[in-house]
């Protein structure tokens, strides 16, 4: 009995036993999955602080610095260590900053830089480069300690393809680091360089489309930065300080100002006093400009105005000077083309009023005579000014009737006959027959005629010749008035359509308003066509116009062209 | 590539850059999980798997947890070993070609 006593005690004592043994098992790895989870919930809880605060850091400024700044910052929470290295790659610059947790000798830091630089040359294929020592922060180094780097793992930050960072975490044990450590800090990494890809994409796209619009500006514009290096320069800006250079450099603009203009000193009085700075007037290279220096500043930090350097715009108004100087000019040829006949008005309506004697009925008609060819001269010039003010306020119109343009050519050559032969030139006419009638505005076609042949006449010298030619085109008749005259500079041309333009016609002793030409280009624009010009100084100029045929209508010398034996040859005048 | 041993060495070079770039211990630790793979702790790959082009493409997925753009700077050898041959011209009636390559090669085709 009481052996079975003990058998069933036995038994309950093993049975018992196998079921504690079981339930402390199953505890123990209840247990363990508890401190998994923890460990899994606090690294992840890791990842996420960390992510936030780098994006807080970075904003929208690509300071890889501030990147690391944040892991090296936060490591401790994540795992123990001796030492954490950052070589850091920005654009101009590489440095090397450590943080020591434990004493280490400084023999240990150069173990540590060396595994830096083995790692970026290994990743770039390139050279090692040369880092200064850069700065430490942490506990003090003991020299004493002759611990080496026997744990430890590089984390790179590439972004875009390059590489900004290499965080080295090293310890003086052996197999400091687990792998879910490193792991959680390789994700961090690489979210960290995703984010950082990410907005330099971005701000590279934005800064692409900021180049492209300062590039198009016609204003010149330029950046320095406080430490006066050139940062961004547009091609008008190149144009204008004649920079053939693509990456011109800060002596390259400096030596293309004038040196009377004290660029350097200019710009840092806008940098000390923090505001704009206009020069009304600037002589570049014989043009004028407008010069605005506005500092720029740092838009990230708003507490204070940093200026981070300054902005240079060339307004370039050698145009508005010489229109400004024009109009001056026109006023005064004005009031000596109106004074004149107004003078011999006055003088003979004075005459006719008071004779100082007898005046014979002849005499009497003499002086109305003149009264009324220096009415119509003034007449001329009025018209002239009021059809000007009409292009330009856009109120100038056209009539257009069906019409001859050859004859109306004959015409006007027929006018000038006279005058030529005075002065010894030769004037061509080569005008197509074949030119059909079709809707033209006589009037002032016949104008613009008139004021082409005229020119000619004034700036070609005796022995010279003026050649008209006329012939059709396809959809249009163009029409070409050159001659052998004294030709216009190269950089005057431009200004040739332009109102009150002379373009040192006073100073050759021709007068006249400017308006000429003016109301020549928008006559022949009023119809839908184009004028052009080409002209060589000193060997002549050849003005073209084209005027599109509307409503054309057979020649009428050409009723039955099947009954003329042949096409008659362009009739050419010779004087 | 043409023998085992080309991938031996070309998953030995792999590893030693590794070594270098980022370090032994998380080296070896990464290249460890790749099953066909055995390993000495200087980091030279003694055997392989029957299908080495496997191990791989399961190496490079062991070091894309890492960091991809790492990979993609660092490995070029071993992407170029699993990136696909041009596939030979299938008949136009049976499958579209764009849509056959992409089949054939599942598995193999390393992420982007």
């Amino acid at each position: 009995m009481l052996l079975i006593i003990s058998i069933i005690a036995i038994g309950a004592t093993i049975i018992f036993g196998i079921i504690a043994i079981r339930y402390s098992l199953r505890e123990e790895k209840a247990i363990k999955q508890l401190v998994d989870n923890e460990l899994q919930q606090k690294q992840r809880f890791f990842e996420i602080t960390m992510m936030k605060e780098i994006q807080d850091r970075i904003g929208y400024s690509l300071e890889i610095e501030k990147v690391v700044d944040v892991i090296l910052g936060s490591l401790d929470t994540l795992l123990h260590y001796s030492t954490v290295s950052a070589l850091v790659l920005e654009k101009d610059s590489i440095q090397l900053k450590t943080h020591v947790k434990e004493g280490i000798s400084k023999q240990y830091l150069e173990s540590v830089k060396a595994l830096l630089l083995k790692s970026y040359t290994a990743i770039e294929n390139s050279e090692s480069p040369t880092v200064p020592d850069g700065n430490i922060s942490g506990v003090a180094l003991d020299d004493l300690n002759h611990a080496t780097p026997v744990s430890f793992f590089n984390v790179p930050l590439i972004v875009n393809d390059r590489v900004v960072s290499i965080i080295n975490v090293s310890s003086g044990k052996q197999n400091n680091f687990t792998e879910a450590e490193m792991t959680t800090l390789y994700k961090i990494a690489t979210q960290a360089s995703e984010a950082l890809s990410r907005l330099e994409t971005i701000l590279n796209v934005e800064k692409g489309k900021l180049m492209a619009m300062i590039g198009s500006l016609a204003d010149g514009l330029f950046m320095v930065d406080v430490n006066g290096q050139l940062t961004i320069i547009n091609n008008a800006a190149k144009d204008f300080l004649g920079i053939p250079n693509d990456n011109p450099t800060t002596m390259d603009l400096l030596s293309a100002l004038p040196n009377s203009y004290d660029f350097s000193s200019k710009i840092q009085r806008a940098i000390n006093h923090k505001r704009q700075i206009e020069e009304k007037e600037v002589t570049i290279d014989q043009k004028i400009f407008q010069i605005f220096i506005t500092p720029v500043f740092d838009i990230t930090i708003t507490t204070e105005k940093k200026v981070i350097g300054v902005s240079i715009m060339l307004h370039d108004i050698t145009l508005e000077k010489s229109v400004a100087k024009m109009k001056e000019d026109f006023t005064n040829v004005m009031v000596h083309e109106l004074r004149s006949p107004l003078t011999a008005i006055k003088a003979s309506s004075e005459m006719l009023l008071q004779p100082p004697g007898p005046l014979s009925e002849e005499e009497k008609n003499k002086i109305i005579g003149l009264i009324a060819g220096q009415s119509r001269r003034m007449l001329d010039e009025v018209a002239l000014i009021l059809d000007a003010a009409k292009l330009e306020a856009g109120l100038f119109t056209i009539q257009k009737l069906p019409g001859d343009l050859k004859k109306l050519i004959a015409e006007r050559v027929q006018m000038f006959q006279a005058p030529a032969r005075e002065k010894f030139i030769n004037l061509l006419v080569d005008v197509d027959p074949s030119i059909p009638n079709f809707n033209f505005d006589p009037v002032h076609v016949g104008q613009v005629v008139n004021n082409l042949i005229s020119n000619s006449l004034k700036f070609t010298s005796s022995g010279g010749t003026i050649k008209i030619t006329a012939k059709p085109a396809i959809g249009s008749i163009v029409v070409s008035v050159s001659d052998t005259g004294a030709g216009i500079p190269k950089e005057k041309q431009h200004l040739l359509f332009t109102k009150f333009s002379q373009l040192g016609g006073a100073a050759q002793g021709v007068a006249g308003t400017g308006l000429g030409l003016y109301i020549v280009k928008g006559v022949v624009e009023s119809h839908g066509g184009t004028i052009s010009l080409e002209s060589e100084e000193g060997r002549g100029t050849t003005i073209t116009f084209s005027i599109p045929i509307d409503g054309a209508t057979k020649p009428a010398a050409d009723p039955h062209p099947a009954l003329l034996p042949e096409q008659p040859k362009p009739q050419r005048l010779v004087n | 590539m043409d023998t085992a041993l080309d991938y031996k060495k070309l998953l030995t070079d792999a590893i030693h850059k590794q070594m270098i770039i980022l370090g032994n211990a998380i080296t070896l630790t990464k290249a460890r999980h790749v099953p066909g793979l055995t390993i000495t702790d200087d980091g030279t790959v003694t055997a392989t798997s029957p299908n080495p082009q496997n191990d791989i493409t399961l190496f490079l997925e062991q070091f894309r947890d890492i960091s991809t753009p790492l990979v993609k700077k660092t490995m070029q050898p071993l992407l170029s070993a699993v990136t696909p041959t041009q596939s030979t011209p299938q008949p136009a009636i049976t499958v579209a070609p764009a849509i056959k390559q992409e089949n054939t090669n599942q598995g193999l085709v390393p992420k982007t």
